[in-house]
């Protein structure tokens, strides 16, 4: 059973009168520990696919399941469950709470999960330990650099021990050596069985997956797998 | 719940220079609201005690004023014989008055027992000065009946003297028969009856607007003849002569009747029902009130209104924070409490902490405006303000939330994450 299946999925936006079709009948299934890339122009719907399967968003036609589970219809409240526990996003910029620390950025989906205090520290420590910034637990994200930041961003999706990592550019704010860093980590954490979905534009980054599809104007156009 | 508390106190924490700043405007309308609601309601309380202590029917009552008062014998005797002639007027069922004031037993001068009890009953008042002083309530025996569940008539004295009721706290060392002897008139009264510890009288400035006065450590007796036709006695009693009617239905002929009297032996007196003196202090209040409330509504409003503003300008800098939320497992539900519960945090504390100093205030202050009438106060702040100023502060809260819970609930999470990202590299 695939870990993410989407058939026949449409977006649509309204402003007023005029109508954007971010995308248009896309049919994508994702295995469970799978590293996917997802590439194409901007506009093209990418990151529209990924606030999709990420529950931020839903499908104005088509279904969603996740997991075996069908998300078409799901409320606010189921959708929140599962984004910050099952699914967790890593951000181009890196999406932290500038007036919290790393340790505190680590631990917000826990908070909303409502785990007890004392797993809440074990797992905010073990996750800083696997991206190896657990001694900045402490700092606050002006403190820290990007890589770091983006490591603390990953240490998040970690702790709440999410088996899907949707990243969006995620080494769109970094260098060269910190973007690959970042790579690694991903790559590492692939290794273990968790299944990674990235938004690139960068053909170095999208090598470190096994399967690219290339998006344009809202379909998907392009699914080969890397051997 | 625990979540949405813990972030609400952490936003408050972490913000805490516009916190302070929003505190300072809850103070201030919370302020408003506590002093107009403890005043007016205080007043209204009054009013309730005023009718539940009187025993009987104001409209059956005629409060006499006198003016044009002369300081001079002869003016007495004229009110004198002009209450005698009342006294026997038709449509009247009686004429009373009272009057309060200090005075001397010789047998209490020098009676260490009796200057000890004193001594604690008047403790951290001017009186405790003065332990051998008796505070004495002469009031007619026709007017007994006016407080409701006090004495009503006068035991006789079986010796002939002025029957005289002493407080129960006295009963140890005045026990029945005991005889007193007014040092400055000379006037004999025998104690054959005790005042209850809860007895209490109007107070003799004014039976409406005053709250009734304890009459633990008084004495109580009818005027004597000396002090009946004594000028001073006169004029300071003039204000407190009352007329029960005999029938409420006469009342306006008996008023007449009584101002014609006046009039015939050369006396300027006005005759008045309690209920009529009532409705008007009822006008009063409501002016009062009216005007407090209204202050407290626009202060409250402009509160409302400068809380949404600062609240909505953070909540519009914010929206990437709240989209960050979202992205890991927050709902829009819990946003939106997180944002009311910030407002009931700096809100419901400020109303509650001025209440309670607002209480302290008038437990502690010896403002003679406070001190007078302390135990009204007390109970309308305990029994009316708190529950007042805990629902504006509630009320205030909710509407200072709305604006920025609708910010946020307009935008898709999507939308809300393509806000303000930390994003300085």
């Amino acid at each position: 059973m695939p870990m993410i299946e989407m058939k026949k999925i449409s977006k649509e936006y309204r402003n007023g009168q005029v109508v954007t079709h971010a995308l248009k009948n896309v049919d994508l299934s994702v295995e469970k520990g799978e590293f996917l890339a997802i590439m194409g122009a901007s506009g093209s719907g990418k990151t529209t696919l990924l606030h999709l399967i990420g529950c931020m968003d839903v499908p104005t036609a088509g279904t969603y399941r996740f997991d075996g589970r069908d998300l078409t219809s799901a409320n606010e409240k189921q959708r929140a469950k599962i984004r910050g526990k099952e699914l967790a996003f890593v951000f181009q910029n890196f999406a932290l709470l500038r007036e919290d620390t790393v340790y505190e950025n680590v631990a917000m989906p826990l908070l909303a999960q409502k785990v007890p205090r004392k797993e809440r520290r074990q797992r905010v420590e073990e996750a800083l330990q696997a991206v190896g910034i657990a001694d900045l637990a402490r700092k606050y994200p002006d403190q820290i650099s990007g890589g770091q930041k983006q490591r603390t961003a990953i240490a998040r999706a970690l702790a709440c021990k999410a088996d899907v990592l949707l990243a969006d550019e995620p080494t769109g704010a970094l260098d060269s050596a910190a973007g690959e860093q970042i790579m690694r980590i991903l790559s590492r954490l692939n290794e273990e069985g968790k299944t990674i979905l990235v938004i690139t534009h960068d053909n170095q980054v999208a090598a470190y997956a096994k399967r690219r599809i290339l998006i344009q104007d809202g379909r998907i156009v392009q699914d080969e797998t890397q051997k | 719940m625990n979540t949405v508390f813990k972030l609400a106190w952490n936003g408050l924490w972490k913000r805490k220079f516009h916190t302070l700043l929003v505190m300072l405007v809850c103070l201030t309308a919370m302020g408003t609201v506590v002093s107009a609601s403890t005043n007016a309601s205080a007043q209204l309380y009054q009013q309730k005690l005023f009718l539940r202590s009187i025993g009987a029917e104001p409209a059956e009552i005629l409060h006499l004023y006198h003016r044009n008062v002369q300081e001079t014998q002869e003016f007495a005797n004229r009110i004198y014989e002009y209450h005698h002639t009342l006294s026997r007027m038709d449509g009247i069922k009686s004429i009373g008055q009272f009057d309060a004031c200090g005075i001397s037993f010789r047998e209490l001068s020098g009676n260490e027992r009796y200057r000890e009890i004193n001594r604690k009953l008047h403790r951290g008042d001017v009186l405790e000065k003065y332990p051998d002083r008796v505070q004495m309530l002469y009031v007619d025996e026709s007017l007994l009946s006016f407080v409701k569940n006090g004495i009503r008539v006068y035991q006789k004295s079986e010796k002939g003297n002025l029957p005289m009721y002493v407080s129960e706290v006295f009963q140890e060392i005045l026990p029945l028969g005991t005889t007193l002897t007014e040092e400055r008139t000379g006037t004999q009264y025998e104690v054959t009856g005790y005042l209850p510890e809860k007895a209490q009288w109007f107070d003799e400035n004014d039976l409406i607007r005053f709250p009734t006065v304890s009459l633990r450590g008084w004495f109580a007796a009818p005027f004597d003849e000396p002090n009946r036709t004594d000028v001073m006695t006169q004029l300071s009693t003039l204000h407190n002569t009352y007329i029960i009617a005999a029938d409420a239905q006469q009342i306006e002929p008996l008023k007449a009747a009584v101002e014609q009297e006046a009039h015939r032996q050369k006396l300027d007196v006005q005759a008045q029902t309690l209920a009529e003196e009532l409705a008007q202090y009822r006008a009063q209040t409501r002016l009062f009130c009216t005007r407090q409330a209204a202050l407290a509504v626009f202060l409250t409003v402009m509160s409302i209104s400068t809380i949404t503003a600062a609240c909505t300008a953070h909540t519009l800098q914010n929206l990437g924070e709240y989209g960050i939320w979202l992205a890991n497992g927050f709902t829009k539900g819990k946003i939106a409490g997180c944002i009311l519960m910030e407002m009931l945090m700096l809100l419901v504390p400020s109303a509650w902490g001025i209440w309670c100093g607002w209480l302290i205030k008038l437990l502690q202050s010896k403002e003679i405006g406070i001190a007078l009438f302390r135990e009204v106060l007390l109970t309308a702040h305990m029994e009316f303000t708190f529950a007042v100023s805990t629902a504006a502060a509630v009320g205030t809260a909710f509407a200072s939330a709305l604006l920025p819970i609708l910010c946020v609930f307009r935008k898709k999470p999507a939308e809300l994450l393509g806000g303000k990202l930390y994003a300085d590299d």
